[in-house]
């Protein structure tokens, strides 16, 4: 079993962002029950009481899109305006993100975090450097729609 | 000089007897001692009435002040010098009608301390504000159902139609699956499935939730109170007397939807981490009282609402068809409580 405990700490750690947050479904093959069940650098414990639609809040519109989402200062956008439909950027005080959908059986099953407060600006880079980072996957999932990515691996 | 002061006196009683204004003179017991000839074709029906007592009160139904829409209540011929300029009165004409009226008095110096009272009917410029005011509130509800056909449009599409296509391309991807890898391509199709599944579960809950019709109050509010906390993260505490007991269909719908819009300010509002909900059968069964509470950042009453303000207004037009009164009570930096207080007439 991968020991994502520790790999978000070191994540945050590799990228000195505030807050990491991993989502992820109880099973990985029907996708059901997600939540944010990893964190580090978290405020409070109010997390563990959100659970995670496909379609609402930053890692449901992530899973849906299966694109990156990058916020840098949630004030000029939406996500500032309506906190309420975002309750990790509201509970964890956040004010820039990142989040990175991580792929598995050809699914965005779950998202990556990287988030800052206190209007800490999120480094010019680190688009680049998380990218670089998942290159290699992150535990059993793979950073991008590639079909044959597992085979490659491995 | 004096040539032109007869005119003035002509051109007066002229414009007294010719004007549409309607103009009384009355004297200090507020007795009518005369009307111009627009007054007297419009009041004119009681004139039996009014020639024993001549009292102004035989026609006057009140006027509206601050306190009342109608009222008698520092009466405007009583003490005339309170009142700055025009206002609104209501007069009872020929059919018996009570008519709006915009009215000014005056109070002629002189012993004999008359007071000239004048009146415009301003029936149809009341009309024409309740005119647009039902425009105004339409166009909101209007678009308010538009926008909730579109979400539920989107749902659909998004989710629905979505999850419906990844089951086709699986379905297809079947066919060229060797043995070893179809049972994880039918255990991936059964998760789709079931995700499907509670998509449309969800979607028809948000609609209305079908526990509310088999289930009552108690059983739909819980499952509502717990897709919020999850939803929203909040922790909301609820509080029931009423078990499983059922009430109108009317009764539970209102107490359900003010519970669901009250929650929903809470949430998006008040920044408040707790929620008290509580809906209470009287000990006496008269009455069912519903609070719902939130100890956030409260507003003010008097403030142009922060949405469409329809919210409250929804909130208040469903408790009247259920003879409820809707109260708010707010405190900046302190909260917000919304209580519901419904009588309850006979069980369904």
């Amino acid at each position: 079993m991968f020991d994502y405990e520790s790999a978000v700490k070191q994540l945050q750690k590799d990228m000195g962002v505030d807050f990491v947050g991993l989502a992820l479904p109880s099973n990985l093959k029907s996708e059901q029950d997600v939540t944010w069940k990893y964190v580090c650098g978290n405020l409070n414990e109010r997390y563990k009481r959100i659970h995670l639609r496909r379609d609402s809040g930053v890692a449901g519109v992530v899973m849906k899109t299966g694109r990156k989402w990058i916020d840098r200062d949630i004030s000029k956008t939406d996500v500032g305006e309506y906190t309420y439909k975002f309750p990790i950027i509201k509970f964890e005080n956040l004010t820039s993100f990142l989040a990175e959908p991580l792929w598995k059986y050809n699914k965005v099953v779950a998202v990556l975090l990287f988030a800052n407060r206190n209007h800490t600006p999120l480094t010019e880079t680190i688009e680049a450097d998380v990218e670089k980072l998942l290159e290699t996957g992150f535990g059993p999932f793979y950073p991008e729609d590639v079909i044959n990515f597992e085979n490659t691996k491995g | 000089m004096k040539t032109q002061k007869v005119d003035i006196d002509a051109f007066m009683k002229q414009y007294f007897d010719e004007t549409d204004e309607m103009i009384l003179i009355l004297n200090r017991f507020n007795q009518i001692i005369k009307m111009n000839n627009a007054a007297q074709s419009v009041l004119h029906n009681q004139y039996n009435k009014l020639e024993i007592t001549k009292s102004l009160c035989t026609i006057c139904t009140g006027f509206t002040s601050p306190d009342a829409q109608i009222t008698c209540k520092n009466c405007f011929a009583v003490s005339p010098s309170n009142i700055d300029g025009t206002f609104q009165v209501f007069m009872r004409d020929k059919n018996n009608t009570v008519v709006p009226y915009s009215g000014s008095i005056v109070e002629l110096s002189g012993r004999e301390q008359l007071k000239v009272l004048t009146l415009q009917n301003i029936s149809e410029q009341i009309k024409t504000q309740e005119i647009l005011h039902q425009k105004n509130i339409t166009k909101k509800i209007i678009n308010a159902q538009e926008n909730e056909r579109k979400r539920v449009s989107r749902e659909l599409h998004d989710s629905v139609v979505q999850e419906l296509l990844n089951v086709m391309v699986d379905f297809r991807l079947l066919k060229y699956q060797g043995e070893k890898s179809m049972d994880k391509q039918l255990e991936l199709m059964e998760g789709t499935m079931a995700r499907l599944m509670d998509d449309i579960r969800r979607i028809s809950l948000e609609l209305r939730p079908s526990s509310l019709d088999d289930l009552g109050l108690s059983a739909a509010l819980r499952s509502h109170i717990k897709m919020t906390e999850q939803n929203f993260g909040v922790d909301v505490e609820f509080h029931t007397n009423i078990k499983d007991e059922r009430y109108t269909s009317e009764i539970e719908t209102t107490v359900y939807r003010v519970i669901q819009e009250a929650m929903h300010n809470a949430v998006k509002y008040s920044n408040s981490e707790k929620i008290f909900v509580s809906v209470i059968k009287e000990s006496l069964g008269n009455t069912l009282n519903v609070s719902i509470e939130d100890q956030g950042d409260g507003f003010l009453l008097d403030d142009t609402p922060k949405g469409t303000g329809l919210g409250l207004y929804g909130m208040k037009e469903r408790s009247e068809i259920v003879n409820g009164i809707v109260d708010i009570h707010s405190e900046l930096g302190k909260g917000t409580e919304i209580s519901l207080t419904i009588p309850l007439g006979v069980k369904s």
